[in-house]
């Protein structure tokens, strides 16, 4: 079963910086969501799935409690600074301190893919767009505002927004003119279409 | 880059940055200048030092902010230097800049389609641009004048805070240009001539940054304790 790694939490800090450990060891797909709702317009069926939490004194996001806790295809670690808890010890299975080794993220990713190998990712960036992604994109390049696009592709505002900090972060690019220049360069719409419109 | 201060030699402020150039010639500064020192210059020219430190210090340090502006630099003292910015933009950096992207366009093969983009994604910046700098010549700096002068009242015809949203939307379409050249064009150009495009336009896009430090950093906090004063009496 293939497997495959999302970090999830509110703190863009926390989320980025994980997923950037997590990049520098393995060749693979992070996907990044700001709350476990985002997950389920990934289709979770017939994956296995690493989540990554963090659960800080001041944050929110948390693993536990959601139906899939006993789910045996989903794996949950939660990155945690509660004061109580040692870096190095007397840390509950499933958690680890946030002042932590990066090597021991290392370790779980690497002990999730033994079982469940993870597609590489063929750009050597690892910055391939997804398919949702790309969908994403082809709208708002299409002029649709992230409402629009929710709604064309039947899911939360929350993960559009997620999906463009996605393509933000993977293409470099901010602004809706620029997603639509890069879009008519790759060929993904037809620059007739914008022409008019004046989205460039 | 330490920092500058008054007994420093002005070949030095040049010598550690030759990008400063066209900021001292905002002074009305230019070479041949001798061994002269900041404040000596600053002295002959009638320029402000206090302000001129300032100016010349964020310019080299993104994270250079004085804590408290010194009284003797007014409101329109740093509106005369960004209007002076403006006008190099204007008539000397944006045409530069146009020229090279031109010059690139001219020398790739006819009607390559990915330099079109190029060019109307810039074109579409441009006129943007020039929005933002005829918005702060026509309403920012009268109101800010007009508070001075006591002819406008606080948040009469004008938001203040409303201002530095502007500055990142206009930031980032300057990166985005940047890196859609950079990480997504087909290289069909002479590399010179796209060389030298790209060096001109992060060259603006550092100036820019630092016009828009000032605005945000020296003359919006100056602007909102004008408006608290006001309110206050």
């Amino acid at each position: 079963m293939k497997g495959r790694v999302a970090v999830i939490t509110s703190s863009e800090i926390i989320r980025r910086g994980i997923t950037s450990i997590i990049k520098s060891f393995f060749n693979i797909e992070v996907i990044q969501l700001t709350s476990v709702s985002g997950l389920e317009d990934l289709g979770t069926h017939n994956e296995s799935w690493l989540l990554v939490f963090s659960h800080t004194c001041t944050g929110e996001s948390s693993g536990e409690g959601h139906s899939f806790g006993k789910n045996d295809k989903i794996r949950i670690i939660t990155i945690t600074d509660e004061q109580r808890m040692d870096p190095d010890s007397n840390v509950p299975k499933g958690s680890l301190h946030l002042n932590t080794d990066p090597f021991e993220i290392r370790k779980v990713v690497s002990d999730f893919l033994k079982i469940a190998p993870a597609r590489s990712v063929k750009n050597t960036e690892g910055n391939a767009l997804t398919q949702r992604e790309k969908e994403v994109l082809i709208l708002v390049a299409s002029g649709l505002s992230n409402k629009e696009v929710a709604s064309r592709l039947f899911i939360s505002i929350h993960t559009v927004i997620s999906h463009r900090k996605n393509l933000i972060e993977k293409l470099g690019i901010r602004s809706a003119s620029g997603l639509t220049a890069y879009a008519i360069i790759n060929k993904l719409i037809d620059p007739s279409v914008t022409e008019s419109s004046g989205l460039l | 880059m330490r920092h500058f201060t008054a007994e420093d030699k002005m070949t030095s402020v040049i010598r550690s940055n030759y990008e400063i150039l066209p900021v001292l010639n905002r002074f009305g500064i230019r070479l041949g200048l001798g061994d002269v020192t900041i404040a000596e210059v600053c002295d002959t020219r009638k320029i402000n030092i206090n302000f001129f430190l300032i100016i010349i210090n964020t310019f080299n340090h993104e994270e250079y902010f004085t804590a408290e502006i010194p009284p003797s630099v007014s409101p329109g003292l740093v509106i005369e230097y960004l209007r002076k910015t403006h006008v190099h933009y204007l008539n000397y950096i944006v045409p530069r800049l146009e020229q090279k992207l031109e010059k690139m366009i001219g020398g790739a093969p006819s009607g390559s389609p990915d330099l079109k983009v190029i060019d109307t994604f810039y074109r579409k910046y441009k006129k943007e641009l020039l929005l933002h700098i005829g918005d702060e010549e026509e309403n920012t700096f009268p109101y800010v004048l007009g508070l001075m002068t006591g002819s406008v009242k606080p948040g009469e015809g004008y938001n203040i805070k409303e201002f530095e949203r502007e500055h990142s939307n206009l930031d980032t379409k300057l990166r985005d240009l940047r890196n859609l050249i950079i990480k997504y064009l087909r290289p069909e150009y002479d590399d010179n001539d796209c060389n030298e495009f790209l060096i001109s336009l992060s060259r603006f896009e550092k100036d820019l940054m630092d016009h828009a430090r000032i605005e945000d950093k020296i003359m919006v906090p100056m602007v909102q304790s004008i408006e608290k004063k006001i309110a206050g009496r």
